[in-house]
This record gives C-alpha cells, sequence and structure tokens, in this order.
C-alpha cells in the first residue's frame, strides 16, 4: 500500500455526499484523504433523499448565499466526474396552492429578486404553459430557471469516484469507533479492526455526527428529521422541472404554518422516469421506516398538484434522515479544543444542495487557503452556552 | 375503509396449503378469521386450480396431498371461512399496543386496512434462476410457470419444450408435460446423478418422491427424451425469441468444462432451480430473519412454536424455509392449533399429541427440504456460466458486468450494488434478481466469509398498486404527518 | 414458431371472444390471458424498460412482471394474473 495512504493527511469520517465532497475536493488539491464509511457509500441520508437543488427553499442571509454558490459549481462538477450525475438545470417551480398564499408568494418573489436570486411570479396559466402536468386550480407559481435537480446516488458515488480517482482512498465497511489524540491534538481514529493515523479528521457523519462528536465530548445539536418518500414506476418523461409547493418551504422553517396547514410537497420526475414524491418531517429517531399515513399524505398533497400521479404505481418508499440543528444551518468549521479535528455535518435537507460548497470551503479550510465565505455564522461554538443558534 | 371493519381474531396472508389448513383448525375452532391471498383463487401455487367454468386438468398426477388440499378448500368454504382473493397485502404495522393492522388492494381495487389479534404470514415461494446469456428471450419461461398453466389453465406451452434445471421440479415437470401431450426433446439437470442418488439416506422418507421421480423418468425415456446430468445452459439465443440453446457439461466441482460446448434448437425452454421464500412481508413488519442454505437462504425465523419475532405474529409454510407441501401442510395446522390455544378456543390438553405429532413430522420434511435445497444450490462453477452481457436486473436491463464492476470496486452488500447499478429497484422489487446477486456474491473468487450479505430491504408497500387506491383511502387520523 | 396448446379432456363450456392486437381471438372462460397469448404463439408481451428487448413470460405467478400487456388501454397488466373477458382489448409488444 502506498505510504501516503497508512497515514493520510486528513481521514474523513461519513461516505455520504458531505464526506465524498470534501475528500473529492481535497483530493484535487493533493491532499491525501482516506474516507472511512461505516456501511456502503451513500447508504444513509445521501440514498434516501430527493435531488433537489435549489434556492427557493434557503434561507435568505448565508444560508442562501452558500446554496447559490453550490449551484454555480454544479456544471462544472458534472462535467468533471467520472459518473453521470444527471445534473439538470431546467429551473423549479413552486407551486402556490392556495389563494390566501398568493400574496405571500408574491412578496416571497419580491424578496428573492432582492437578494440576487432571479425568481419570476407565474399566474396559472402561465404555471401550465411550462409545466402541463399542474392541475387545473394551480392559481400560481414562483420559478426560477437556474435551480436543478441531480441524482443523489450519483453525485455521491461520482464525488467518491473522482476522489480515488485523484489518489483518495476509501473503505467501507469501517465503522469508526473512537478517535485518537494526545495534548489537544488528534492524531487518527480507531475503527473495529484498525488504527488509522492522521493529523486532521473530518466528522461528515451527518445524522451520526453526534456519535463521533461524543468521542471527543463534544454534544453536537445535530438531530435526525425523518422525511419518507414514494416513487412510482418509471414513466415517459411529462415533468421537465423540480417542483415544490409553497407550505414545503414554508413548513420548513415555521413548524407553526406545518401544524396549521400542513406540509406541503415535493415532486420531481428523475432521469430514470420514475416519480419522487416527498416529503414528511419527523422527529422519530433514527427509525427509518415508512408508515401508511405518511405515505398516504405524501400521495394525497402530490395528486392535488399533479392529478395524474393517481394513474401510476407506487413501487416503492423510503426513508431518509435529515440532519437538523436549531437554526437550520449546517455545522462547518474546526472543533474547539481538539487540533486538527473539524466537523461538516448537520445540512438538514440541504445536504444535496449544498454539497459542492461545503466540500470546497472544508477543503479551504483543511488546507489553510482562502475561504470563499467566512464560515463564522456555520461554527459549532454558536451553540455555546446561552446562544444555541437563532431559531427563526 | 368507508365503513368500520370488525376486529378479528387472527388475519391469515396467503392461502396456499399453510394459510388453508391454518384457517381450517381455526375457523373450525370459532376464531373470527379473515384469510387474504393475492391470487385469483386460494390455494396459491402448490393448489392452484383453474378459474370456472374451465374443468379441471385429468392428466395431473393424483397426488394424495394435493387431493387432501382441495378437501380443505372445501372444508373451509363450509365452514363459511371469509376469504378475499385477489387482495394484494402491502403492509403490516402494530395496531396500538397489541394486535396488527395489514393493509392492501382489493379485488376491486380499492385500499383497505384489517386489525387483528394474531397473524400468520403464509406468503409462500417463489422461483429461483441461474441465468444465462440470452435468458430474457422470450420463450424462456419457468418450470414453475409450465405447471401453473398445466394446473390453472389446461395448457402446455408448446409442442416441443426443453427442460433445464435443478432439484426435483424439472424432472416432474417433463413427467407432466408428456402426460399432457408435449414432447420433452431434453431434460439437463445441473446436478450429477450422485448428488440425486443421495436421496436413499433419507430412508422411507423419501419414497413417495422417488417413486414420483422414477416415473417422471421413465415416461421421459419412454418418450425418446435424453436426460443429461451435470448439464447447464451456457447461451440462449435467437432472433426475438428463443431458437436455440448453448449447452455445457460441468465437471465434479461444477465449473463448466471448456470443450464440452453443444448446440440444442429449441423454442420452448423450462427453467428452475429451486424456490425462494417470499420473505419480504415478514421482512417489512419487522421480523428477524435467518440465513440457512438448506431452508433455500434467507427465511423467517420461527421458534418451535413457528412464533416470529413479533409478538402475536407467526410464519407457517414455505416463508419459514422450503421444505414442500407437506411442510406447509403441517405448519398451518400447527399454527392454527397454537393460537386456538392462545385464543382459549382449545385446551392445551386435547391437542398436545397431535402438536408432538405435527413437531416430529416437521423435523422430518426439514430434512427432505434440506435435501432439495442442497441439490438447488448453484454450481461453484456460476461465476463461469454467466458471462458479462447476462442480464441479471430484468426490470431494469443491468447487466452482470455492471454489477460485477461494483462487487470489484468493494461493493459487499445488495443495497450497494443496488444503489449504483438500480438492480432491484424495478417493478419486481427485487424477487427475480435478489436470489442471483447472493449467488453471484458468494461464489465471487475472494468471497468476502461465509456470512451471507444481508438481503435487500423491504418496505411497504411490498407490491406495487395503483397511488389513486392510496388518495381514496379514508384514513381516520392524518395529522401526525404534517410537516 | 412454437404455441401452446390446450390439453384434451378438459371441460371448456363458455367461449369468449377477445381482441389480441387488432384481431378476433376465441378462447375459453376461465383461461388466464398469456395462457391464451401462449397459444397464439404470441411470447413476447412487453418491452424491456431500458434496452427495449421483448420479454415474456418467466414466473406465470404474479412476481416477475415481464409478462406486462396492454388492456383495454391501461399498460403495465399481468397478463398471467388476469382472466380472459369477453370483449377484452389487448396489445402486446409492438403492437
Amino acid at each position: 500500500m502506498n505510504p501516503s495512504r497508512q497515514h493520510p493527511d486528513v481521514i474523513v469520517i461519513g461516505g455520504g455526499v458531505i464526506g465524498s465532497s470534501i475528500a473529492y475536493h481535497l483530493a484535487r488539491q493533493k491532499v491525501s484523504v482516506l474516507l472511512l464509511e461505516m456501511g456502503g457509500l451513500a447508504s444513509g441520508s445521501s440514498g434516501a433523499c430527493d435531488g433537489f437543488v435549489t434556492l427557493q427553499s434557503k434561507k435568505p442571509g448565508i444560508h442562501l448565499e452558500l446554496a447559490f454558490a453550490s449551484l454555480e459549481l454544479y456544471p462544472a462538477l458534472a462535467a468533471e466526474l467520472p459518473l453521470d450525475i444527471e445534473f439538470e438545470q431546467n429551473g423549479c417551480l413552486v407551486v402556490i396552492e392556495g389563494q390566501r398564499e398568493l400574496e405571500v408568494m408574491r412578496d416571497f418573489a419580491r424578496r428573492r429578486s432582492r437578494n440576487g436570486i432571479e425568481v419570476r411570479l407565474l399566474d396559472g396559466q402561465q404555471a401550465r404553459e411550462l409545466e402541463p402536468v399542474l392541475a387545473d386550480d394551480i392559481c400560481g407559481a414562483t420559478f426560477n430557471e437556474k435551480e436543478g435537480q441531480v441524482n443523489p446516488i450519483k453525485l455521491t458515488l461520482g464525488l467518491a469516484r473522482g476522489a480515488e480517482q485523484l489518489g483518495a482512498c476509501i473503505k467501507t465497511g469501517q465503522e469508526v469507533v473512537g478517535l485518537l489524540g494526545k495534548s489537544g491534538k488528534v492524531l487518527g481514529v480507531k475503527t473495529k479492526t484498525a488504527e488509522y493515523r492522521a493529523a486532521k479528521v473530518v466528522n461528515a457523519g451527518g445524522v451520526l455526527a453526534p456519535s463521533i462528536g461524543r468521542m471527543s465530548w463534544l454534544e453536537l445539536p445535530i438531530k435526525p428529521r425523518r422525511g419518507q418518500l414514494l416513487v412510482t414506476e418509471a414513466v415517459e418523461p411529462q415533468l421537465t422541472r423540480a417542483l415544490l409547493s409553497s407550505r414545503y418551504i414554508a413548513a420548513k422553517f415555521d413548524p407553526e404554518i406545518a401544524a396549521q396547514s400542513g406540509g406541503g410537497c415535493a415532486i420531481e420526475q428523475t432521469a430514470s422516469g420514475n416519480f419522487l414524491l416527498g416529503s414528511t418531517r419527523e422527529f422519530v429517531g433514527y427509525d427509518r421506516g415508512t408508515s401508511l399515513q405518511g405515505l398516504k399524505t405524501i400521495a394525497d398533497r402530490t395528486s392535488q398538484i399533479i392529478p395524474r400521479l393517481k394513474e401510476f404505481k407506487v413501487i416503492r418508499s423510503f426513508a431518509g434522515l435529515r440532519p437538523y440543528t436549531p437554526d437550520g444551518l449546517p455545522i462547518l468549521g474546526p472543533v474547539p479544543g481538539l487540533e486538527g479535528l473539524y466537523i461538516s455535518a448537520g445540512h438538514e435537507g440541504d445536504g444535496i444542495a449544498l454539497a459542492p460548497i461545503t466540500g470546497r470551503l472544508m477543503a479551504q479550510l483543511i488546507t489553510q487557503s482562502e475561504l470563499d465565505f467566512p464560515l463564522d455564522a456555520f461554527n459549532i461554538e454558536r451553540f455555546a452556552a446561552g446562544d444555541s443558534g437563532r431559531e427563526s | 375503509m368507508g365503513h368500520e371493519d370488525p376486529r378479528r381474531q387472527v388475519v391469515i396472508i396467503g392461502a396456499g396449503l399453510a394459510g388453508l389448513s391454518a384457517a381450517q383448525v381455526l375457523a373450525g375452532g370459532g376464531a373470527s378469521v379473515l384469510l387474504l391471498d393475492e391470487g385469483l383463487r386460494p390455494g396459491g401455487q402448490y393448489l392452484k386450480r383453474p378459474s370456472p367454468p374451465l374443468g379441471d386438468n385429468p392428466s395431473l398426477p393424483q397426488e394424495a396431498r394435493r387431493k387432501k388440499g382441495l378437501e380443505i378448500i372445501k372444508a373451509v368454504k363450509s365452514l363459511g371461512l371469509e376469504c378475499r382473493p385477489c387482495t394484494q397485502v402491502l403492509g403490516v404495522e402494530p395496531d396500538g399496543r397489541a394486535g396488527w393492522m395489514v393493509w392492501g388492494e382489493t379485488a376491486s381495487g380499492v385500499l383497505a386496512a384489517w386489525r387483528s389479534d394474531f397473524i400468520i404470514i403464509a406468503s409462500g415461494a417463489r422461483e429461483k434462476f441461474i441465468p444465462f446469456k440470452g435468458w430474457t428471450l422470450p420463450g424462456i419461461i419457468s418450470t414453475g410457470a409450465v405447471q401453473l398453466l398445466l394446473k390453472g389453465s389446461g395448457v402446455v406451452p408448446a409442442a416441443e419444450v426443453v427442460v433445464a434445471g435443478s432439484g426435483p421440479l424439472p424432472l416432474a415437470v417433463a413427467g407432466e408435460l408428456i402426460k399432457a401431450g408435449s414432447r420433452v426433446p431434453a431434460l439437463l439437470d445441473y446436478g450429477s446423478l450422485a448428488q440425486k442418488l443421495a436421496v436413499v439416506k433419507l430412508g422411507s422418507l423419501a419414497w413417495g418422491k422417488i417413486w414420483e421421480g422414477i416415473r417422471h423418468q421413465a415416461r421421459l425415456m419412454a418418450s425418446g427424451g435424453k436426460l443429461r446430468n451435470r448439464t447447464a445452459v451456457l447461451e440462449g439465443r435467437g432472433h426475438g425469441r428463443l431458437e436455440e440453446i448453448v449447452t455445457v457439461q460441468l465437471d465434479r466441482r461444477g465449473k463448466p468444462m471448456s470443450g464440452s460446448q453443444s448446440v440444442l434448437a429449441a423454442d420452448c425452454l423450462a427453467i428452475g432451480h429451486g424456490f425462494a421464500p417470499n420473505i419480504e412481508l415478514a421482512q417489512q413488519a419487522g421480523c428477524e430473519l435467518e440465513h440457512d442454505p438448506l431452508k433455500g437462504g434467507w427465511v423467517v425465523r420461527v421458534d418451535g412454536d413457528l412464533q416470529t419475532s413479533l409478538p402475536a405474529c407467526y410464519a407457517a409454510g414455505e416463508v419459514s424455509g422450503i421444505a414442500g407441501a407437506e411442510k406447509s401442510y403441517i405448519e398451518g395446522r400447527m399454527a392454527g392449533l397454537l393460537i386456538a390455544c392462545k385464543l382459549d378456543l382449545i385446551s392445551g390438553n386435547r391437542v398436545d399429541s397431535e402438536i408432538a405429532d405435527l413437531v416430529k413430522r416437521r423435523n422430518q420434511q426439514l430434512q427432505l427440504g434440506a435435501f432439495i435445497n442442497r441439490l438447488c444450490h448453484p454450481p461453484a462453477g456460476l461465476g463461469d456460466l454467466i458471462e458479462d452481457e447476462t442480464i441479471i436486473c430484468r426490470c431494469e436491463d443491468v447487466t452482470a458486468g455492471e454489477i460485477r464492476a461494483q462487487i470489484g470496486s468493494g461493493a459487499t452488500r445488495l443495497t450497494d450494488i443496488k444503489l449504483a447499478t438500480r438492480t432491484g429497484m424495478g417493478l419486481c422489487q427485487g424477487r427475480t434478481c435478489g436470489p442471483m446477486l447472493e449467488a453471484i456474491i458468494q461464489t465471487w473468487p475472494d468471497a468476502a466469509g461465509p456470512e451471507p450479505p444481508p438481503p435487500l430491504p423491504a418496505r411497504m408497500p411490498v407490491k406495487p398498486f395503483n397511488l389513486s387506491a392510496l388518495v381514496e383511502m379514508d384514513l381516520e387520523k392524518e395529522s401526525e404527518y404534517r410537516g | 414458431m412454437s404455441r401452446g396448446k390446450r390439453i384434451k379432456g378438459i371441460r371448456r363450456d363458455s367461449k369468449v371472444t377477445i381482441m389480441v392486437n387488432g384481431q378476433p381471438v376465441q378462447a375459453y372462460e376461465g383461461e388466464t390471458l398469456h395462457a391464451v397469448l401462449i397459444i397464439l404463439g404470441i411470447w413476447a408481451l412487453k418491452a424491456s424498460r431500458i434496452n427495449h428487448d421483448p420479454r415474456g413470460v418467466l414466473c406465470g405467478m404474479g412476481v416477475c412482471h415481464e409478462c406486462l400487456v396492454t388492456i383495454n388501454g391501461k399498460s403495465g397488466q399481468r397478463s398471467c394474473m388476469t382472466l380472459v373477458e369477453d370483449g377484452m382489448e389487448v396489445r402486446t409488444y409492438g403492437s
């Protein structure tokens, strides 16, 4: 084995989209990386989610800026990676479900435009011209033509394989059970069967980041928020764009809206022709099962927006666990008190959209290069005693 | 669910021999029972019958077990048992703190849910295959499908059928085809004569099967058909449908011998390599599984009382181990009696001796099953029989080459292969490709170890169904999943 | 070309007429659609999803989903799980 692989510069814990992206971006900088994944690549949340790469679902401010920067990286990434990640940039429609929300969405479109995100407000007819499958009673939509969708599994595998081609070493079936450290410096990690040494370790464990955090007595405020998804049989292409409902966005950030009027939905037709319908937002611990009620809720909401979904067969369902943080922002940056330890987790439902920029920023941070963005807003220390982040 | 469905004491999923014999005991004992089945009529595969007004096929062998089974169907009918055919069970959830909710798509396409104290999962088995290049050509049909055509529609698939496979079913199908008027020019058995002759070690237990086998073989020989042992199918060729097959001899280690290929004209080929238990519903419910090659691979784990790892959830028949009709009948009866005791419908004392007898007979059948399942093990040379272009996932057109690339890159589990190649993401939900994937991984040159890879996860719906039915369903509570 | 055959000695009381790829075909009530198609020698029933290759009956028991045909305008119906009905319109691979 290549001696640099025995002692890589960086160990990345977690073979989901975030870990793979970090490994890729580090490898691109000629850093020697070892990626350790406890199961298989994309076997966690990254293999159980939809593929939306959107801006309209992000919070204005640093979150939205991050998403914008990430979206800009996608076309080049899609071209570079050794797999076809099925990235399409046909735009995203946020369907307005009721007249009551038309005003809210008009304001939303205006505010987004002020933030530099071009969002057009369409009436029902215009929306149906873009997507004929929309129900007749849809009264309007906001549309951003830059947004898109990707295949999250292929993205993760593509990033991982890309990293390997650039010299990274990936080991699956390797569960990290402890960190190695001395005198305030990280020395490496311990798995069930081996020890790996490196001066830098990144916790990209997603919903499992807290258990890795605890290996250094760090409590990470990340908890799993389950999203169920329904998959239909593959059918002829008939939905070009990613579709969200206005309530889906609202409910993400405001639990009161969620409680009052339901949680909205997300609809996409994948490159293989299946419709991917979502979703729920539930705090049920680490349970990745799906439920009849969850599936029914998704079916009800999505078929109101696209009635012809009722003609298709449901062929499977699955659930992914979104790594939820109290303020909706990921936790990116160094871990205080242990030199060489970094955290990059807590992306909630934005992992896919933010994977490119996260990988890039973390690689910049770790190699002490200039950062595209200041990472202060994402630092773990924002959750220090007395300030558990802004719950907005 | 527009109307209130009454809670029952037992819901049985699967009206094959196991489900029927459990239903007979329970309904006979006065329990409120609901029997659900996806087929057109109760009976499953073994007791498959034509739909009226089509008459029965007189050329079928008159097995005692089948006769007994058909009598059970009559008996449960006269008991007024509630039976719903054409009903696909899609999922099972616990119902509150005790009992179960089973939901499914009914004959009319509507979703319904049924609640009960106990469930018996008797979902049977499906056929396993050893694929080869070109095996997806129309004209290549399973041995099970041939039997079902004979039993269910009174039809032979062709005037001339070549039969290939492992285990006792291909020989039985060859015999039944000949009796029904078809020609079988060749029966290709992947196994060796020695392997089959070892059946005598089972003693009197196996006489019935041995006698059947001899009769079928005599029929085959009398008709001029050739039985070729240690022979596999390497390729199926044709333009849009099967026209000829390439066969190859296997050596004692089960590896194809170079230079032993030969071409056989065939436009209908029947193939079959044993059965895999339909564990998906039990898996979805959360039952623990165990892997036992002598029971057909991944099976639902049950204790001596046929209880799964979940409370009030029993499994009977092929789903807990492939061993044939007799075991299914025995286990259905056992489960029925044991649940009837739990429901205080009969006293334990009264059934103790019957249970003891059933347990003894069950163990015997498991021995017979073990022997048959061993015959159906994929040969060690499986890798050499499957060329890279061979389609493994028929639903998504994924080839062996693509799958091998993933294993070569470190994929050790079926889910890894599924995520990377889409194998198992189609309409059959991994039922056809799953066992083949497992065999490919296990016969890989430096296979990880003796531990078999876990099966593909099964979540609801365990069968495809129409989204409209979900929308039209009227669930009382809906609020938990808002946002 | 291989065609299936009806076994002699079975009671077949009730005739039905179905349309297969635009042609009227006589069958018997109680038969499953896949049996009738095999009798006609129509083995190519559906197109495989990616390569659009012809596929036909494999498992015969509703599991493999290879025997899918269009019945009365609805695609993706398992012919092995469907009984023939008078007036049924069936379309198979390439039709």
